[in-house]
Formats: C-alpha cells, structure tokens, sequence
C-alpha cells in the first residue's frame, strides 16, 4: 500500500488520507513498541528474580553493564514484538473507526483509495472531513494497553510471590534448623549439596552415632565441666570414615582439643574407638570415595543436639558467647571462652569447634564461602555492638542466634 | 440534473419527512416504522406479526397516503381463492359488441397489498403470492402480468388463535424481506392514540413525494459502498445461524435445525444500506448490520423440537449469533 500512497496526489482526498492513515501507523507502531518494551522489561525482571530464587543466579558483572545488557536486551525484544505486529495501513484505518467512533467511514475509504465512482469520492471526501482536526497523538496517546497492564500486574505479583516464597523458605530453613531437621529447601545449590552430603554421611554411619550423641545430660554449655576434659583422649589424625561410630567422636576428639563441653556418654559409649568425625574435621578433606567433608556437616551435630534444648543451638551459644563477653567487657574481666572467640564458642557447645570465617576461607571450597565471607562479618560485628549496648530485647536475640546459625557459611 | 451529493442528501430528507408524517397517523412504535420504510426502499416485502388492533393496517394505509401510492387490501380466509388475488379472465362484450376475453386484475396489482392475515388462507391462495413477491409479476393462462412498481407486499399474522390457521411454508417465510414484530403501545403512546381517534381533530396525511421520486431514491440504495470486512461479518453472521457451520454457536448447533438462506445475507446487506444512507452515511457500519440482523434472520431460522420446548425464539438465536460473533 506504501508504493500506492506514493504516487498519490497529496492535495487529493485520497492522498491526504493516505498520508494521515500512513501518520497513525507510525503512531501505533511507536505505542506498540512503548508497550512491548514495558513488557520486555517486566518479561526480564521476572525471569530475574526466578532465576535468583530457583536457581541462585548471582550477576557477577557491574551493575552498569548488566543494566546495559538488560537495555539492549528489552529494546532488542520490543522492537521484535512490534516489528511482527506492526500495524497495517487497513489497521489503522480500523483503529481511527473504532476510536473516533467514525462507523468504518475511514475503513471503507482507505478501500476506495483509487476512486473509480462518484460515490467514492465522496467517501473520501466524507472521510477527510471527519479526519481535519485529528491528530495521531491524540487518537494514540502513548500509555500502556490492557494487555500490557496485565501483564504487568501478572508480573509483578509473580515476582511478590517469589520474593515471598524466599522468605518463607527462609523461615523455614530457620524451623528446621531449630528442630535439628535442615531439610530440602526449595531449589537451593548449597542445600542440595548439603542434603547430598547428609545422605553420603547417613550412609556411611555418621549421622547416627552423632544421634546417638544426642542423650540427655551430654551436652553441659557451661565453661567449667572439667571432668568432662579430663575424659577427652587427643585426636586421632585418621579420618578413617568406615570406622563407627564416628559420631562420638563429634563430641570427643574435637571437643577435647578445643572446647571445655565433653558428651560423656559418647565418649564412655566407645572410648577406644574414638575418631573424628567428618563433622569434627572441617578443614580436612576426607580420603576418596568418602563423604566430603562439608561445612554443613556442622548442621548434623546441630541436629543431633538440638534435641535436648535449645541451648545446644549453636548460634544461640554463639550469641551467649558474645553475650558474655558484653558482660566481661563491661565488668573488665574477660572470660575464658572469649580466648576462642566465638566460632569456638559456638562449636564447644556441641562439642567440636565452628570454624572461623578465615578458616573457612582457608578450605577447598573457598569461593563459595567467600561469598558470604564479607555479610557473615559485618553480621556479627553488628550483632557484637548491639549486644555490648544491650538493647536487644530477648526475643530477637534468639531470633539472632539462629540467624547466623542459619547463614553461617 | 441533481449530483449524487445532492441525491443523497435528498433521500436523506424524504426519509425523514415520511417518518414523520407517518408518525402523526401511527402513534410511537418509531422502529417498526423505519423497518418499513427500509423494506420500502428496498422494495422488499415485510411480514407484519402482531395482535389485533395494534395499528397495522393504519400504519401501512399511512405509508401508501403519504407515498401517493395506490394501496389495495386483501382479507384471508379459509375460502379465498388464488383467482380472488391475483384476477381472473373474464369475457367481456364491448359497445360494438364484438366479446372477448381481457384480464381482470386483482388487488394483487397495488403499489402497497396489506394482505391481512395471511396464515388463515389456504396454501394454495398462500403460493399465489410466491411469484408476486419474487417475480414482480403475475401469470394467467400464460400471459404474464407485471406487476407496478415499486410494489410492496405487507402480510400480516396474528401469533395467538393458531386453530384452523395455515402456517406459512419456509420457501415464502425467506421471501419476505423482513419479520416485524408490532408490540403493544406504551401508556403515553395508548394515551396518545387514544387522543387521535375519539376526538374530532384527525391528522391530514400530506404527500411526501411522488411515485417518481420514490423510484429514484430506491435506485440510490444500491450505490452504498460497504467494506470488505464489513461485508464479511454480515455473512459470519448469516453462516452463523446454520448449525453446520464452523461459526455456529452453541446455542445454534443445540436448537436450531436449519440457518438462514443467502436471502438472508442479501436483505441484511440491502437493509444496512438504507439504514446507512438515512443516517447520512455512504457507507454501510457493522452497528447498521447489527440493527438490521433480527428483523432480516428471525423467520429464516427454523428452529428444532428441542429448541421449541425450551421455548428459545428466532430472536434469542440471532441474539446469540450477534453477541458471539465479533467483527474482524
């Protein structure tokens, strides 16, 4: 139809339609595009933030370049949708109809383009007429359709859900972990790798002596059970994993080397078979064809001691710890514990010790734990000063506690 | 030599004066007029169905005054004959008298027939008119007789006291143009007609336009343009009313037994025409076609047992076609 529009007189009816009918195509398309980019835009957040929650996708780049990306992305993407929806000229002349309430005066016209008959030409006439005072503008304002309303509506509720659906999980990973029960958490990487390395120490009897582990009475939070370290044999530097059970050994070998809890019922249950367990050793990896060492393997001794109380939390020790230490500080006397600082703390209260950021960092998996290295840190020195003030009411301190057992790399 | 304009804008005003004048005899009821003055244009025949004493035979008695046009009533009953519509061959002797055979032409040969209820005639009387109505004209022992134009067939039929009635066959329900209903008048309108008829004062119906006008504003009527898509969804609609079709809806495909014929699609088209024209328009709307659908289809579906005991009518048909079917 262009090339007819071309050769038409401009002065004509016929040609001044044309031209107006060629005007609100430009129109439309701009609106189109308008659109389609705003649902682009909507298009990729969404799948931004299913990709954060599903998949733990991190952008690795600086924020200026993956906003550019994102850019180049979404006006890539509208320009594709508007081009493939582009509206014809016949479109057009449906789209004035419509919303200049004209009863397919300009349809009817735009088909009597070439006028062969009188009543053509007053056709186009007629529709000129009605066509003097219009502007595309004003027929096509630039604002977003219905379509692209809901969708954005769709959208966005989509990406609350998500977010939401993030929270929950993280509650629930918090419930879970406070009954000593991690569980599979949605979609997670790191939680899969955990309940992978669950599974492989179940498998080869870890978990169920630090079950075992697990009797009332065994875990004493106070600094001063002395018989308990009189009890404690030194480590053994085999990580033999076939030897059970091993989970004794959680509360033994490492709670003798670094903390003052001794379990003594695992350690009087098989004294002469004592070893570390995995859960015991996380900076060492273990021997081919063994579970992994893993940093939540920490979680498998909290399993076990969570089930005499909530003391054995071990962010909840943790936060004594630095209770504690807010107590010291102010009476000017600092206590034993702190000498370990509180990973130590934390791990001598379930009988081996949390490893520290740095030691942490110093592992096989160091990338990973990097990752959370610099939160983990700030985390904790926020946590330290608002304790030392002690305005935190009872409440969020456990709340806390179990936060960073929670987040703890 | 008037131009097109000019014409248009002409019938434009006859339109509107004949609406009016009718209007001071016919109280109200201003649709049912403009439907039969559509079928006027359109030259095209109505079936009036309504109860007595509603004004049918006042309103088509109005039209023919008002149109100077020469109006002629046929009374049905049980007994009439075809000969008593149409005519008869008579020997007639002459001053000189010499006799011979010459055809006298019955009340079938007026511009406007009220033939007044027409399903009480027998379907012999009923097929006389069949040719009329199509042909626009008549045949006698071989001679055909045209008929004058424009010549508009107005029946009427009266849905209650069905008993000794003789319904229309299909094949001359799809010749009329279109299916009237004449519903009961308002309280102001009652009040109105009551006013006009036991008072002394009885309006004077004024001669709009001759018979030649009148012929050369039907001839407008085929000039409307009407676009190619709007064009389609008259006949998605007509499609739309046979339970075979693709755009059969699904009350379509439940109670209706057999759609519309191509008359249908041909009357809604002709109709929207006129409509668009008294509107000033040039060209036919869909808001034309969509007012015109239920006059031009509802006596051309025939709806099925099942559709008749769940008392569905034509209308609610047609008011589901033109609800489902969108324009492109």
């Amino acid at each position: 139809m262009n090339g007819r529009f071309s050769d038409m007189d401009p002065m004509s009816d016929a040609g001044w339609i044309s031209a107006k009918l060629n005007a609100v195509r430009r129109r439309l398309f701009l609106v189109l595009f308008a659109n389609s980019l705003c649902m682009a835009a909507c298009g990729l957040v969404f799948l931004w933030v299913l990709f954060s929650v599903f998949f733990h996708a991190r952008l690795d780049r600086p924020p200026l370049i993956v906003a550019g990306w994102a850019l180049c992305t979404c006006v890539f993407a509208a320009a594709l949708m508007s081009f493939f929806r582009a509206p014809s000229a016949k479109e057009g002349a449906k789209f004035l109809d419509s919303r200049l309430k004209l009863e397919q005066r300009i349809e009817t016209a735009y088909e009597c383009l070439a006028p062969k008959e009188e009543i053509d030409r007053l056709l186009l006439r007629d529709a000129r007429l009605r066509l003097v005072h219009f502007r595309p503008s004003a027929v096509a304002p630039m604002r977003l359709g219905g379509a692209t309303k809901m969708v954005m509506c769709v959208g966005l509720i989509a990406c609350a859900s998500l977010a939401l659906v993030q929270i929950l999980n993280g509650w629930n990973r918090l419930a879970r972990r406070d009954v000593g029960n991690p569980g599979p958490l949605i979609g997670q990487a790191s939680n899969q790798a955990q309940n992978k390395d669950q599974a492989a120490q179940s498998k080869n009897g870890f978990m169920r002596p630090v079950q075992q582990s697990a009797a009332p009475g065994i875990i004493n939070t106070q600094p001063d059970s002395g018989p308990a370290r009189k009890n404690a044999r030194p480590a053994p530097s085999s990580a033999d994993t076939a030897a059970p059970p091993a989970g004794a050994q959680a509360g033994s070998a490492q709670g003798a080397a670094e903390s003052p809890v001794i379990p003594q019922t695992s350690v009087q249950s098989n004294p002469a078979t004592s070893k570390p367990a995995p859960s015991a050793m996380p900076t060492q990896p273990g021997p081919p064809g063994t579970a992994r060492p893993s940093p939540f393997a920490s979680q498998s001794a909290g399993t076990a001691s969570t089930s005499v109380g909530t003391a054995s939390i071990p962010g909840a020790a943790s936060i004594r710890a630095l209770e504690r230490r807010a107590n010291s500080q102010s009476a000017g006397a600092p206590s034993a514990p702190d000498a370990r600082g509180d990973a130590g703390v934390a791990g001598a209260a379930r009988g081996q010790a949390m490893p520290s950021v740095q030691a942490a960092l110093s592992k096989s998996d160091a990338a990973f734990l990097a990752r959370f290295a610099g939160q983990y840190q700030a985390n904790v020195l926020a946590a330290e000063k608002a304790l030392a003030k002690d305005t935190i009411p009872a409440g969020f301190r456990k709340y806390i506690a179990a936060y960073f057992a929670a987040i703890h790399p | 030599m008037k131009t097109l304009q000019e014409q248009f804008s002409a019938f434009t005003e006859l339109h509107s004066r004949l609406k009016d004048e009718v209007s001071k005899a016919f109280v109200g009821q201003s649709k049912l007029v403009e439907h039969l003055l559509i079928c006027l244009f359109c030259n095209g025949h109505a079936l009036l169905e309504g109860l007595p004493g509603l004004g049918k035979t006042m309103l088509v008695k109005t039209l023919s005054e008002a149109l100077d046009l020469r109006f002629s009533r046929i009374q049905c009953t049980p007994d009439l004959m075809p000969a008593d519509v149409i005519g008869t061959t008579m020997l007639i002797e002459d001053a000189r008298g010499i006799q011979r055979f010459e055809f006298q032409r019955g009340p079938l040969f007026g511009n406007i027939v009220l033939v007044d209820e027409i399903n009480r005639t027998t379907p012999k009387t009923q097929s006389a008119f069949l040719e009329a109505m199509q042909e626009q004209k008549v045949t006698v022992l071989g001679t055909n007789h045209p008929l004058e134009m424009p010549f508009l067939l107005l029946a009427t039929q009266n849905p209650i006291e069905l008993e000794g009635t003789y319904p229309l066959p299909e094949a001359q329900l799809d010749r009329f143009f279109f299916k009237l209903k004449v519903a009961y008048p308002t309280l102001d309108e009652l009040s109105r007609i009551v006013d006009l008829t036991t008072t002394e004062t009885s309006p004077k119906i004024e001669r709009v336009c001759s018979r030649d006008e009148l012929r050369e504003m039907m001839s407008l009527v085929k000039k409307v343009k009407i676009a190619e898509d709007v064009k389609r969804y008259a006949l998605r609609v007509t499609l739309a009313t046979h339970p075979d079709s693709a755009e059969a809806t699904d009350r379509v495909r439940r109670y209706v037994s057999y759609g519309t014929s191509p008359r249908a699609a041909q009357s809604m088209i002709l109709a929207a025409k006129v409509k668009a024209l008294s509107s000033g328009r040039y060209n036919v709307s869909i808001d034309d076609l969509r007012e015109i659908a239920p006059p031009a289809l509802r006596h051309r579906i025939l709806l099925n047992f099942e559709g008749e005991v769940a008392k569905v009518t034509a209308d609610d048909i047609v008011s589901d076609v033109l609800t489902q079917i969108r324009p492109t």
